[in-house]
C-alpha cells in the first residue's frame, strides 16, 4: 500500500489518494513551528515526520511518496515534489486547522500564520551578508566625499574673511582644516609661506569668539576627513577578502559601487557584461533610448585607471573589455570563491596591449 | 463619513478605512473619530488602489474576510489599509523581495495580525507554493514582466471567479514606447487568462500608471 506525505505550517499529513489516513499536528506556537519549517526547508527529517512514518509502517504501508530525498528503514521512499498530499494541504490547510482544532478560530489561524512568517523572515534577515554591509559603507563614503567638499568650501570662505592669504596658499582642504583648528591665529600658522603674510594680511580682524567659532567648525571638518579615511581603509580591507576578483580587476571602491548599483553581489553575478559596463550611466542610457542622443560608453567604471589612461578615441573599447572581465570576476566571487584575478588581469592587459588602436596618452 | 465600498469611506475629498487596531497611526496623515469609530486617512498619492478609487472605479473587489495575495508589498503601507478593510477574518499574504523593505513589513505585520510577510521573488511562486487559494491577487511590482508575474500567480493561487488587480507602471516596462501601447501589450497577455472588468489611468496621483481590475475566467 502506498501513501502520500507532506508537511506544512500546521503539521505532517498522510493521504491515501484523496483520503486523509493519518496526521501529526505541530504545537500551535509560532517560534516552534518556524524552527521546524526551517529544518523542513533544509530537507531534514523532523520528529513529527518520523513519528508519522513509524505509525504508517505499523498500519501496513510499504511505500511513501513525498517531497523529500530521505530514505526510511523498512519503507520504500519515492521523491515527488508536487505530490497529491501537498496539493490537498495547500488547498485545505485552513479547513483542516479548524476541523482538527489546531486553532479555535480563523482569526487565530491568521495571527499564527503571521507570527510564523515573521519568525521565518526574521531568520532570513539575520543571516550575515557582507555585500549588504559593503553597499552601505560605499554609499556613506561617496556621500561623505560630497558633503566634506561642501563643508570645506564653507570653511574656506569663512576663514578666508580673516586670513585670505592662508586660504589661497593652502590648497588642500584637509591641511587647511588642520591649520585652522590647531593653529588658528595668523601669527600662529606654522607654514612659513603663509605666516609671512600675517602682519600684512588683507583680512578683517577676528576677535577671540570669532576665531573660536571657525576653529570649532574646522575641527569637525578635520574629524570628518579622519572618518572618511577610516571607512575607506575598512572597505579596502573587507573588499579584498570578500570579493578578491572584483577588487583586483576594478579596485575596491569601484567594485563596491558596482555591487551597490546591481543591488547585491548575487545580482551583479547575473548581469551581462554590457550591463555592467553601463551601471551608473542609467540616466544617459535612458536619454539615449528615448531620444537620438549618443549612447553612454561607461558608468562607474569610468573612474578606472585603464579607462582614465586610455586615449579618448578608444575609451569605449577599453570599457567593453574591462566590463567583460568584471563579469567573470563577479561570477567567480559569487559562485566559486576561487581567485582567478591574476589570469583576468593578464588577459586584460594583454588584450588592451595588442589592440593596436589602444595607445597610451 | 460616507461608505463607498465595503470598508472604504469618503469624507469630502479624502478616503478613509476604519481602523482595526486601536491606536495604530502608521502610514496616515490624519485620523478622524466619528460615532465611536476611528478612521485612518488613505492617501491616493501614496497608495495606488486608493488612487483608483478616487478615479472612480465602480467595483472594488476587497471586502470583509477576503483572502489576498499581495505581490510587491514593500514596507506594507497599502497592506495596512487592506488589512483594515478585510478585518481579522481576512488575511493578506504579502510577498516582497527586498530585505530592507521586509524589515519594515515585519513591523507592520506584527502590529496588524492579519498580514503574513513572505520574503520571496514574485516571479517564482514556487517559493511560497504553500499559500492557500485566495480571493484576490494584487500585483504592484514595478518590472518589465508585470503581466506575466500576475498571470503566473493568478493561475496558481486565485480561486475560480476570483479577482486580480494590477497597477501597470508603463515606465518600468518600456520607456521608449508611449504608455498606451505598453498598456495594450500588457493587457493582451493578461486577457488570455482573465476578463478585464475595469481599467483606469491613475494620473494625477501617479504618472503613466494604469490600474486594471480583472476576473479569473472560470
Amino acid at each position: 500500500m502506498k501513501v502520500y506525505v507532506a508537511t506544512n505550517i500546521i503539521g505532517v499529513f498522510a493521504f491515501d489518494d484523496k483520503k486523509m489516513v493519518d496526521y501529526s499536528l505541530f504545537q500551535p506556537d509560532a517560534v516552534i513551528i518556524a524552527e521546524k519549517l526551517k529544518d523542513v526547508r533544509k530537507g531534514e527529517l523532523i520528529p513529527e515526520e518520523e513519528k508519522l512514518i513509524k505509525e504508517l509502517k505499523r498500519a501496513g504501508y510499504k511505500k511513501i511518496i513525498w517531497d523529500k530525498r530521505i530514505d526510511f528503514p523498512g519503507m520504500e521512499c519515492l521523491y515527488e515534489p508536487d505530490n497529491v498530499a501537498k496539493t490537498i494541504l495547500q488547498k485545505d490547510y485552513r479547513k483542516l486547522a479548524l476541523e482538527l482544532k489546531f486553532v479555535p478560530t480563523q482569526t487565530e489561524l491568521n495571527k499564527l500564520l503571521s507570527r510564523i512568517n515573521i519568525q521565518l523572515t526574521k531568520s532570513e534577515l539575520r543571516k550575515e551578508k557582507k555585500d549588504v554591509i559593503l553597499m552601505r559603507a560605499i554609499g556613506v563614503l561617496d556621500e561623505l566625499d560630497r558633503t566634506i567638499n561642501t563643508l570645506s568650501e564653507h570653511m574656506r570662505e569663512w576663514y578666508g574673511l580673516y586670513f585670505p592669504e592662508a586660504e589661497k596658499l593652502i590648497k588642500d582642504h584637509e591641511h587647511l582644516a588642520t591649520a585652522i583648528s590647531t593653529e588658528g591665529k595668523r601669527e600662529s600658522i606654522s607654514d612659513s609661506r603663509v605666516r609671512k603674510y600675517a602682519s600684512l594680511s588683507a583680512g578683517m580682524p577676528f576677535n577671540g569668539d570669532d576665531l573660536i567659532a571657525v576653529q570649532g567648525y574646522a575641527k569637525e571638518v578635520k574629524s570628518l576627513y579622519k572618518t572618511r579615511d577610516n571607512i575607506s581603509l575598512y572597505i579596502r580591507k573587507e573588499a579584498k577578502t570578500f570579493i578578491p576578483n572584483l577588487t583586483a580587476v576594478a579596485g575596491p571602491l569601484i567594485a563596491c559601487r558596482l555591487i551597490s548599483l546591481a543591488g547585491g553581489l548575487d545580482k551583479l553575478a547575473k548581469l551581462p557584461a554590457s550591463t555592467i559596463q553601463l551601471l551608473g550611466a542609467e540616466k544617459a542610457l535612458f536619454r539615449h533610448l528615448k531620444s537620438n542622443e549618443k549612447p553612454p560608453k561607461f558608468g562607474v567604471i569610468f573612474a578606472h585607471s585603464l579607462i582614465q589612461d586610455a586615449d579618448r578615441s578608444v575609451r569605449g573599447k577599453v570599457a567593453r573589455m574591462l566590463a567583460s572581465k568584471l563579469m567573470f570576476a563577479a561570477r567567480a566571487d559569487f559562485y566559486t570563491g576561487k581567485n582567478i584575478s591574476e589570469k583576468l588581469m593578464s588577459d586584460l592587459t594583454a588584450k588592451i596591449g595588442t589592440s593596436s588602436k589602444v595607445k597610451k596618452k | 463619513m460616507k461608505s463607498v465600498f465595503d470598508g472604504v469611506f469618503r469624507s469630502g475629498r479624502k478616503l478613509f478605512t476604519m481602523n482595526m487596531i486601536r491606536g495604530y497611526r502608521e502610514y496616515t496623515r490624519s485620523t478622524v473619530s466619528e460615532g465611536g469609530k476611528v478612521y485612518r486617512e488613505w492617501d491616493p498619492g501614496k497608495s495606488k488602489p486608493a488612487a483608483a478609487i478616487m478615479k472612480g472605479i465602480k467595483k472594488f473587489p476587497l471586502s470583509r474576510g477576503s483572502k489576498v495575495l499581495y505581490l510587491g508589498a514593500a514596507s506594507g503601507a497599502t497592506c495596512s489599509f487592506f488589512s483594515d478593510i478585510i478585518g481579522e477574518d481576512g488575511v493578506i499574504y504579502a510577498v516582497e523581495i527586498s530585505e530592507r523593505s521586509v524589515r519594515d513589513l515585519n513591523n507592520t505585520s506584527e502590529a496588524r495580525g492579519n498580514i503574513v510577510p513572505i520574503l520571496a521573488d514574485a516571479r517564482k511562486p514556487e517559493e511560497y507554493e504553500w499559500v492557500e487559494p485566495v480571493d484576490i491577487v494584487f500585483q504592484d511590482v514595478a518590472s518589465d514582466d508585470q503581466a506575466q508575474i500576475l498571470v503566473r500567480n493568478a493561475v496558481k493561487f486565485l480561486k475560480k471567479g476570483g479577482y486580480a488587480m494590477i497597477a501597470i507602471k508603463s515606465r518600468s516596462i518600456d520607456v521608449t514606447k508611449p504608455p498606451r501601447e505598453v498598456y495594450k501589450d500588457q493587457l493582451e497577455i493578461m486577457e488570455k487568462k482573465m476578463k478585464v472588468l475595469e481599467k483606469v489611468e491613475l494620473d494625477p496621483f501617479e504618472k503613466d500608471h494604469l490600474f486594471v481590475i480583472m476576473q479569473m475566467r472560470t
